[in-house]
C-alpha cells in the first residue's frame, strides 16, 4: 500500500496505465510481427493450419489492444 | 517457405511429443488463475485498496492476460515450427531456437551413418517420447531432435526409408546399408 503509493505519487495513474499498456502493446505487436513471419515463411504453403494459427493470435492481439485501450481512455481524460 | 524438389514425396512428418506442449500451456493456464484470482483476493483482505484502484487492477488484468496470450503463442510457435520431415530423397529438419535464432539441415540418406534414440526419465517412458540421434557422415556431424513422440518407431522408419533409398540409387561401395535392429 504504502509502496503503491510512492509510486503513484511519482508517476501517477495517468503515466503509469499508459506506460504499461505501451510496453505490453510493443511486446505484442513485434511478437505478432514475428510468429506471423515465421508461419508464413517457414511452413508450407499448403499448411491451412500454420496459416489459423497466425491469424488468431493476430485477432487476440488486435482484440486485447482494443479492450485495453478501452479501459485505458479514463486514464487519459 | 519450405520446398521440395522436382519428384520429391514427404513420406511422413514427426513434430514434438504434445506432453512438453501439455507443459508449456499448463503454466500459461496457471499465470491466467493467478491473474484472476489476485484481484478477488485483493478485494475480499484489502477492500479499500480494491474500491479505490478497481479501474486500473482490471486494466492491469487485461494486459497481463495480453501477455500470456504472447507467451501462449510463443510457446506454440515453438512447437509447431520444429519438425522433421521424412521425404523419399532426404531428411529435413526444422529446428526453432528462440524466434530469431532458426536452423533448417538437410540430410542426404547416403550420408547418414547411424540413428540412435535416447529416453531418460520416467515421464518420458511413460508417455513413449524421446530424442532421436542422426550420426552423418564427414563434417556434418550429428543432429537430434528432441522429445519426439516414438523415437524406435521413428529411428525404423528413417533406416527403413534410407535402406529402400540406397538400394533403388547407386552410391558408395563403402556405404553399408544400416540394419535395423
Amino acid at each position: 500500500m504504502d509502496y503503491f503509493d510512492s509510486l503513484q505519487g511519482i508517476m501517477g495513474l495517468e503515466l503509469l496505465a499508459p506506460f504499461f499498456f505501451g510496453v505490453v502493446q510493443i511486446f505484442s505487436l513485434v511478437l505478432a510481427i514475428v510468429i506471423r513471419y515465421h508461419f508464413r515463411h517457414f511452413s508450407f504453403a499448403h499448411d491451412q493450419r500454420a496459416k489459423v494459427i497466425s491469424n488468431v493470435f493476430l485477432a487476440g492481439v488486435i482484440a486485447f489492444f482494443a479492450g485495453s485501450l478501452i479501459l485505458l481512455i479514463p486514464f487519459l481524460l | 517457405m519450405i520446398s521440395l524438389q522436382a519428384n520429391e514425396h514427404i513420406l511422413f512428418m514427426h513434430r514434438r511429443h504434445w506432453f512438453p506442449l501439455f507443459l508449456v500451456l499448463f503454466r500459461i493456464f496457471l499465470g491466467v488463475v493467478v491473474v484472476i484470482v489476485a484481484p478477488i483476493l485483493i478485494r475480499i483482505f484489502i477492500p479499500e485498496l480494491f474500491i479505490q484502484y478497481s479501474q486500473f487492477i482490471y486494466f492491469m488484468m487485461l494486459l497481463a492476460i495480453q501477455a500470456l496470450w504472447t507467451f501462449l503463442f510463443l510457446g506454440i510457435t515453438d512447437y509447431y515450427l520444429d519438425v522433421w520431415i521424412i521425404t523419399d530423397a532426404r531428411l529435413i529438419l526444422v529446428e526453432l531456437n528462440g524466434l530469431f535464432h532458426r536452423t533448417v539441415t538437410s540430410i542426404d540418406y547416403v550420408n547418414i551413418q547411424d540413428v540412435s534414440t535416447r529416453i531418460v526419465g520416467l515421464i518420458p517412458t511413460f508417455f513413449h517420447y524421446g530424442d532421436v540421434t542422426i550420426q552423418s557422415a564427414g563434417t556434418f556431424g550429428e543432429f537430434t531432435f528432441k522429445e519426439i513422440a516414438h523415437p524406435n518407431d521413428v529411428r525404423e522408419k528413417i533406416l527403413k526409408v534410407r535402406n529402400e533409398y540406397l538400394s533403388t540409387h547407386e552410391h558408395h561401395p563403402a556405404e553399408q546399408s544400416l540394419r535395423s535392429t
